[in-house]
């Protein structure tokens, strides 16, 4: 049983952290639609994980952007549907906002084990604040060096991943971008967190694991670990360890290339691994309750980027390995409306691999 | 056999309940998540069943522990406080909880007199918002009292 | 460097802080840790390393004070040491009890500083030795204790171990994450929280059980004015059960080499191999054993040397402070790895004599605080047992801030109370219930790395160890009692 007592101080540290943090001048007029209230924050996790750690590093900008106070409120529980329907029932009144991991609640509802709230449509998304974009790695001794390696050695029998737990980006990237391939992926889950999980690539006792790229940087650096592909159709970053390494999607990558060898539509494979990129990078989603008022709607969305891109909120993030990444509400929404469109294309996949990972 | 049910019996057959029923709940779980809990449960209800026997028929070793009215008493007024702290929680929140209990048990099973179980319950307070409210930033009057009469309770 | 006088003056103000903290129940030096990481912004490294030292394991003797002395753990992992410390201290021994924890927990600390040094050079390596298969043996050797901590009879030991395991089968399954045992409440989906379940276990227990019996005092004779044991006699026992004291400090380090085993493992394991190792001369644990305080502080204490070598390697933290150490290198740009291990070593050491001395610190300047506060003992138990049963519910919120965990540390505490009434050993039930979850997950974990050809069990020399040690362990009372020619022991 994981005590997550170790997650709250981490907490509180990244909550010092802010107050430490000299303040900037206000970034804009505050939002008269919030004048004199009180902003529930809702974060669906206990205490010290990635989201409630974000938060706690935003929240404070936010509020002086919105000139208004704003509470943050851990409601763990059930693998954050719990928190996820406070923020869905909470009344429509701006009082109530929160944040999402998208990937995870996009998989239970994919899945449709759970009556878990779907981002896609059951709230009013304001932004996104971070995106997740993985890679596959190996570890610094495998003898898999390059992915034609992987796909040469997924002919003999399954690739086998790490995984912490079947919900996480690490599993969906894989899982995904296993069904693009048509490559034999076998999970291995349970490990207790992500560095245990990379752990297990290092020591040679699975083949892949799947990470945000800013995650495993140091790793990749100490030679640890060898990134062998990226799930995107544009590189996920300038950095010399990602030159060479083939990207899924996009004219060139790899998900074309093998439909081209096996004499699939191009054009389909494309647009499929675009899609897994939208369902991977739907990634951190700061919403509220559907049915805002237009003028608390507008200033919640527009208070939201200016904190999100404000330099000090991107320096902090930095300083705690989180990689945060921008985006206004429309944006998120077009892009979450592609997944809505193309998910049901990957749920025999996604269920497949769920079973492959539960599998005895 | 003379049957004999005494407290010790009635808590080996307690566990035994218990271990009886996480084996029958486990018997509906999935092949892999129930691979374990059934050869545990199994194993354990068995053991139970032995220790049942032993406790049942007397053939005890160990030392009974002495039945003692006034003990007894004391107990059920310490169930019936913590019955009465898990109220005061869900309604108050952890701070006034903890308070209004160590004032209560004060009064009631300690015989204070009232200026003695107010102080510590205030020292004991401060202490607590102190500590665990302004240090650590935890919330600790969240209860649905608190919430309903601020709307935030549906 | 270290001991120059100002940055000595730093290390003895953050240990004294530490301390502090780490005699509260609810709060530790890891808590200070969290709190003072926003003023480390405009620190040097060096100044960084000192005042963590202290932070990641140099106070943990204070969280033993209070459970000697009320029966209260101040940590999860100062637990174990409540089970034959604090009968000691109702026995008039609460110096002799205080004075062989600070020892043991001192040169436990040493252990652990020296161990960590000798395998600089080959840290990663020793961390890329255990994986699934090895974390699966381990669970086994821990459970194989619990055939020895029973403390009367073995089916009821055993039954306590197993019911132990099912508390642990509580929530998601850790491979498929099916809901097992949840009863569709959601507050159980994450399991039941071993912070919840120790305070509830023995705090709650405890006190429930001082309040019920009608003692008026915790200790069983007036101490005022007559000695309450001797330091010294305290001390020179750790020595004259030096082996005893080494294997655990093994064991501990062990422990603490292996990412997320955490301290309360390390006590309760090295607290079974205690009883397991005593053989017939078993009687007096639980009871006011010596050795049940030095077994458990050794390892506890020798886990964080073990705990900085996956820290410091990978990045990988062995428990709350040295996650927050992470996190304050994180803002110094210091990352931990080849690099630090080999341009940064210096820095590397100052860490190491900080933890060194701020444990020995700890030691000496707590036996002399201590001693006041052996009066607590006689304070009236109407009195206490509000205001530690109080301190229990805040402790067991405090974790994850969530109320049901107060439920939890409450019904927990009626289970340890009715099962030390009617000796059922808790200590079976907790050593099954801190192992089970990791022996479940690393079983299905070798299995289906062995079934996917990833895993070749011969060839792991870790694993075929612990399987030897293990078997010589089980088959140890087995030969014994062939031996005697009677049943086994």
């Amino acid at each position: 049983m994981r005590t997550t007592r170790r997650g709250f101080l981490r907490a509180l540290a990244a909550a010092g952290i802010a107050a430490a943090v000299p303040r900037p001048a206000a970034a804009g007029p505050p939002c008269a639609a919030l004048a004199g209230r009180t902003v529930r924050w809702i974060v669906p996790t206990a205490p010290g994980g990635g989201l409630d750690t974000t938060s706690r590093l935003l929240v404070p900008q936010l509020s002086r952007v919105l000139g208004t106070e704003i509470v943050i409120e851990n409601v763990p529980g059930a693998g954050a549907i719990v928190g996820a329907t406070r923020i869905r029932n909470a009344p429509p009144d701006g009082g109530t906002i929160g944040v999402l991991n998208a990937p995870a609640l996009l998989v239970t509802n994919l899945i449709g084990e759970t009556a878990a709230p779907n981002p896609a449509s059951d709230f009013t998304i304001l932004g996104r604040i971070a995106r997740s974009r993985q890679v596959w790695a190996t570890g610094g001794r495998s003898p898999l060096r390059t992915m034609d390696d992987v796909l040469e050695r997924a002919r003999r029998g399954p690739i086998v991943f790490a995984v912490e737990e079947v919900s996480t980006p690490g599993f969906l990237s894989a899982a995904l971008a296993a069904s693009l391939l048509h490559l034999d992926a076998a999970f291995v889950a349970g490990f207790s967190s992500g560095r245990d999980t990379a752990l297990a690539a290092v020591r040679g006792d699975v083949d892949l694991v799947s990470f945000t790229f800013e995650s495993i940087l140091d790793r990749i650096e100490s030679g640890d670990l060898r990134p062998l592909l990226q799930i995107s159709a544009t590189p996920v970053a300038e950095h010399p360890s990602l030159r060479g390494v083939p990207l899924l999607g996009g004219p060139g990558g790899l998900a074309a290339r093998e439909a081209a060898r096996l004499g699939q539509s191009v054009e389909e494979a494309q647009a499929d691994a675009g899609a897994a990129e939208a369902i991977l990078g739907a990634g951190r989603l700061v919403v509220a309750p559907l049915g805002l008022p237009p003028a608390v709607l507008s200033c919640l969305e527009e208070g939201l980027f200016a904190a999100a891109s404000s330099p000090e909120f991107v320096r902090l993030a930095s300083a705690s390995e989180r990689s945060v990444e921008a985006t206004r509400g429309p944006a998120a929404v077009a892009e979450l409306r592609v997944v809505r469109e193309r998910a049901a294309r990957f749920l025999p996949a996604v269920r497949a691999a769920v079973e492959r990972a539960r599998r005895p | 056999m003379k049957v004999r049910l005494d407290e010790r019996s009635l808590v080996t057959l307690t566990f035994l309940a218990g271990a009886a029923g996480a084996l029958a709940l486990a018997t509906r779980m999935g092949p892999v998540a129930r691979r374990v809990p059934i050869v545990v449960a199994a194993v354990t209800t068995g053991l139970l069943l032995r220790q049942a026997w032993v406790d049942l028929g007397g053939r005890r070793a160990e030392a009974q522990a002495e039945a003692d009215p006034a003990r007894r008493a004391r107990e059920a007024a310490l169930l019936g406080s913590l019955a009465a702290l898990v109220a005061l929680l869900w309604a108050f929140g952890p701070a006034p909880a903890v308070t209004l209990f160590v004032l209560l048990y004060l009064r009631a099973l300690g015989r204070e007199g009232w200026p003695a179980a107010l102080a510590f319950a205030a020292g004991i307070g401060v202490t607590l918002h102190a500590v665990f409210g302004t240090l650590l930033g935890l919330r600790l009057y969240d209860g649905r009292v608190a919430l309903w009469l601020t709307g935030h309770w549906r | 460097m270290t001991l120059a006088w100002p940055h000595f003056l730093l290390l003895t103000g953050t240990t004294l802080l530490a301390m502090v903290f780490s005699l509260l129940p609810g709060v530790n030096a890891a808590t200070l840790a969290a709190l003072l990481i926003p003023f480390t912004f405009r620190w040097d490294p060096v100044t960084l390393l000192l005042v963590f030292g202290p932070l990641v394991g140099g106070a943990t003797f204070m969280g033993s004070v209070s459970a000697i002395l009320l029966n209260v753990p101040g940590n999860p992992p100062n637990a174990a040491t409540l089970l034959d410390g604090h009968p000691l201290a109702r026995q008039g021994q609460a110096m002799t009890a205080l004075g062989c924890s600070a020892a043991a927990s001192a040169l436990g600390s040493t252990f652990g500083v020296f161990v960590l040094i000798a395998l600089l050079p080959v840290m990663r390596e020793a961390v890329l030795l255990f994986g699934p298969p090895e974390f699966l043996m381990l669970a086994v050797l821990g459970l194989t204790t619990v055939t020895a901590v029973r403390f009367g009879s073995m089916v009821k030991g055993l039954a306590a171990a197993g019911i132990g395991l099912l508390l642990s089968f509580v929530g998601q399954d850790p491979k498929t994450g099916e809901l097992r045992y949840v009863f569709g409440c959601l507050a159980l989906w994450e399991g039941l929280g071993m912070v919840p379940m120790l305070i509830g276990l023995f705090s709650v227990a405890e006190m429930l059980d001082l309040a019920a019996s009608g003692r008026r005092r915790i200790a069983d004779h007036e101490a005022f004015g007559a000695p309450a044991g001797s330091v010294r006699e305290g001390v020179l026992s750790v020595f004259r059960n030096f082996g005893l004291f080494l294997r655990c400090s093994v064991l501990g380090t062990v422990v603490g080499i292996i990412p997320g085993m955490g301290g309360t493992v390390a006590s309760f394991v090295a607290y079974g191999h205690a009883v397991q190792s005593a053989g017939a001369d078993r009687a007096r644990f639980g009871q006011g054993d010596i050795r049940g305080v030095i077994a458990p502080e050794a390892a506890h204490d020798a886990k964080d040397g073990g705990s900085l070598v996956p820290t410091l390697t990978f990045g990988i933290p062995g428990n709350e402070g040295t996650a927050l150490l992470l996190v304050a290198l994180g803002i110094h740009g210091i990352v931990p790895g080849r690099e630090l291990m080999t341009g940064g070593l210096s820095l590397v050491f100052v860490l190491i004599w900080s933890l060194f001395f701020s444990n020995w610190i700890t030691s000496l300047v707590g036996l002399a605080v201590a001693r006041p506060l052996v009066r607590l003992t006689l304070a009236p138990t109407h009195r206490l047992v509000p205001c530690l049963l109080g301190a229990a519910v805040l402790a067991a919120f405090a974790a994850k801030g969530r109320g049901s965990d107060v439920v939890v540390a409450l019904l927990a505490g009626v289970l340890g109370y009715v099962m030390k009434r009617h000796r059922w050993p808790r200590i079976s039930l907790v050593l099954a219930l801190v192992l089970g979850r990791m022996f479940e997950l690393a079983f299905h974990q070798t299995l289906q790395l062995r079934s996917l050809g990833k895993v070749a069990l011969a060839e792991r020399p870790v694993f075929l160890a612990l399987l030897a040690v293990t078997a010589f362990l089980i088959a140890r009372p087995l030969l014994r009692g062939l031996r005697r020619g009677g049943g086994a022991a």
